[in-house]
């Protein structure tokens, strides 16, 4: 079955997709998650480095004088590598008495960005903005800044980490899904052959033990499906048994019964006649029974040929032309000019065929046309059966495929009641399935084979 | 005719045998497997019926052991199983014929007929003729009388299928699987309005009918 190849490695694809999803969405939870831990951590120890030289300067300045604190404002302003702190001291007027920046606005923000000010030429370009502390020490203002160049590297750093992470744990998770994936693929499709095969007549087909060996629920499914199918295949030898021993042991005494009557010294010819038309009555449904039986054991035809089932249907219809206009029915065929073709057994088809124009002779009471259609489609043949009689009602539409069914319980036509019950039996041998269509006006039988 | 029958049911068996004495065959019976393929394999036959289920030894091996062997023998395959495909199986296996139980005698007898007297080299006849009836099978027309008589395809089949077994009984099973190719039982008298139709362009128009029904068996083709 090439089919069955298929689910198999969607599961190993859609794993390792799973593994690579949840791996990135894990990435992106632990990168936002540092970031803002790492701005936060930074921004306070950017901020406690700045109350601590605020502090300092402001003891200068009670110590020395304003005059040695602007010094060493100009001092830090100058060591400040690529800008990273910035300070602007200012007088009581606003006017700049030392520091690297300027261009304050007049209120200053908690985070001022680079947009306005005038900064030394070594500002590193990546900087954004800095954070700001403000100051009154005396009648002065100090304003210093502190950029979070910082936290970019750290938070660069953390990108470079997580990215490889994320690489090599993508790496590893999707070849990780790819083998989990084929190990569980390779076990489905295991399964699924098992059950293909058997669906397709191999009762002894069974999942191999590698597969129910492994104690996980996969192993445990598998061995389920072996016990089932053991199952199976020995109820179909006692159910073919059973009907094999039902045929032989009721055949031999109804053909003495049948020769008796053949035989008995009778003058009246007629009731011999009758008794063995009787008998004969009898004979059909039995053989129907049995064949109905018989091909619902079957999984698949043993005699499967290559078949155009257009002509099947000509040749069919061609045979009960006569017949069919005798109870006032005409045949009609709509057909392809070929075809359609399927792979089937040509005496059973024949009888499928034979037993819906049949249906419509003795049960469609004042139908006057029979239309047998048949199409292919991608994998399957479609033949309709459609004629203009009374139809049937909605709620018979899968009792008259049931053994024995009559909608009229007055008919006593020889093996009525079992014609559409083999159609279907037929169909299902043939991988299809036959059901009635709800249709207005007529009964409609659609009958699916597969192409074989 | 020598006929060999390889039954062991005895009351089917006497049947048989009582039937074909009374139509002048000459009948050996035998009841078990192994026996009766000794007797095939020894015996000058003309034809040979063998049940499908035999004690000692089932019928299509001793079919097959006998066939092996080269004995060409017509056989006709009896068969209480029926099942589906057992025909085909009988058929693939060297059978001439194949016949499900219950059978009634006229059929079995109808059948052994049919095999007793193929005609050996019927495809080098150009024309069939029965009474004042000619068949041109090359042409593929049909006259009576010097008539010609317009036939559908199936009729011209059915007519040539009893013209070239003229003066044997055709039954309806074996015209079903001989002219049609249908081996089911059909639920309706399909075989009959066929020769009925048959019978309203070959018989009808004419003083003397060429179509005879066999009452419980089938129908025969002769002047």
């Amino acid at each position: 079955m090439t089919s069955a190849t298929r689910p198999g490695r969607r599961t190993a694809l859609r794993l390792s997709l799973q593994f690579a999803l949840l791996y990135a969405v894990l990435t992106a939870l632990v990168f936002g998650g540092a970031y803002a831990l790492t701005r936060y951590e930074t921004r306070d120890w950017v901020e406690d480095r700045m109350r601590s030289d605020a502090n300092d300067l402001a003891r200068l300045a009670q110590e020395e004088g304003p005059d040695a604190m602007a010094d060493a404002v100009a001092a830090l302003s100058d060591i400040s590598f690529e800008a990273e702190r910035v300070f602007h001291l200012s007088g009581p007027d606003g006017v700049r008495l030392a520091g690297n920046m300027d261009g304050l606005p007049r209120e200053v923000p908690r985070f001022l960005s680079t947009e306005g000010l005038t900064l030394p030429d070594e500002a590193d370009e990546e900087v954004s903005g800095y954070w700001i502390r403000q100051d009154r020490i005396g009648d002065l203002v100090l304003v210093q800044g502190t950029s979070d160049h910082v936290v970019f590297e750290i938070l660069e750093a953390l990108v470079v980490a997580l990215g490889l992470g994320f690489v090599a744990l993508l790496a590893i998770g999707t070849a990780a899904g790819v083998r989990v994936g084929r190990l569980t693929g390779d076990r489905v499709i295991a399964i699924s052959d098992a059950l293909a095969a058997a669906a397709g007549g191999d009762l002894a087909a069974r999942v191999p033990a590698r597969v129910t060996r492994c104690g996980d629920d996969l192993g445990r499914v598998a061995a389920d499906v072996n016990a089932a199918l053991v199952e199976i295949a020995d109820l179909m030898e006692v159910q073919e048994a059973v009907t094999a021993q039902v045929a032989h042991d009721l055949r031999t005494p109804m053909q003495r019964l049948r020769q008796r009557i053949e035989r008995l010294d009778s003058f009246d010819e007629d009731a011999r006649e009758a008794a063995l038309a009787e008998i004969e009555g009898i004979l059909r449904t039995f053989r129907a029974l049995l064949s109905i039986a018989e091909i619902g054991v079957r999984m698949t035809p043993d005699d499967a040929e290559p078949l155009d089932l257009g002509q099947l249907l000509r040749e069919v219809v061609e045979t009960y032309e006569p017949v069919a206009e005798d109870a006032g029915l005409a045949l009609a065929l709509d057909l392809p000019e070929t075809g359609p073709s399927l792979r089937g057994d040509r005496d059973l088809l024949v009888q499928l065929a034979a037993n819906l124009v049949e249906n419509a002779i003795t049960h469609a009471a004042g139908a006057t046309r029979l239309t047998l259609s048949a199409r292919g489609e991608r994998d399957a043949v479609v033949l309709i059966a459609r004629d203009d009689g009374p139809g049937i009602l909605t709620d018979q539409a899968e009792a008259v495929f049931r053994r024995f069914h009559r909608l009229d319980s007055s008919r006593t036509s020889g093996g009525a009641g079992l014609g559409l019950s083999l159609v279907r039996a037929i169909a299902r041998l043939h991988g299809g399935e036959a059901r009635l269509l709800p249709e207005d006006g007529g009964a409609v039988v659609e009958v699916r084979l597969g192409r074989g | 005719m020598r006929i060999l029958v390889i039954e062991d049911d005895d009351e089917t068996a006497n049947y048989v045998v009582e039937g074909l004495r009374e139509a002048g065959h000459a009948v050996t019976r035998s009841a078990d497997g192994r026996e009766g393929m000794l007797t095939a394999l020894d015996g000058d036959f003309d034809a040979m019926v063998i049940d499908r289920m035999l004690p000692g030894r089932d019928g299509l091996s001793i079919l097959a052991a006998i066939r092996a062997a080269g004995v060409t023998t017509p056989v006709l395959i009896l068969s209480a199983l029926g099942k589906v495909d057992d025909r085909v199986k009988g058929l693939r296996e060297g059978a001439d014929d194949y016949l499900v139980k219950p059978f009634s005698f006229a059929e079995l007898s109808a059948r052994l007929d049919a095999l007793l007297r193929r005609p050996p080299l019927q495809d080098e006849v150009a024309e069939l003729r029965v009474g004042d009836l000619v068949i041109d099978l090359v042409s593929q027309k049909v006259a009576r009388a010097g008539e010609p008589i317009v036939l559908q395809p199936r009729e011209y089949r059915l007519l040539c299928h009893l013209a070239r077994n003229a003066g044997r009984v055709m039954t309806r099973t074996m015209l079903l699987e001989n002219v049609w190719d249908f081996h089911f039982e059909p639920g309706t008298s399909v075989v009959e309005s066929h020769v009925s139709r048959l019978r309203a362009k070959i018989d009808k128009p004419f003083d003397r009918p060429l179509i005879h029904t066999v009452r419980g068996a089938g129908y025969s083709c002769h002047d």
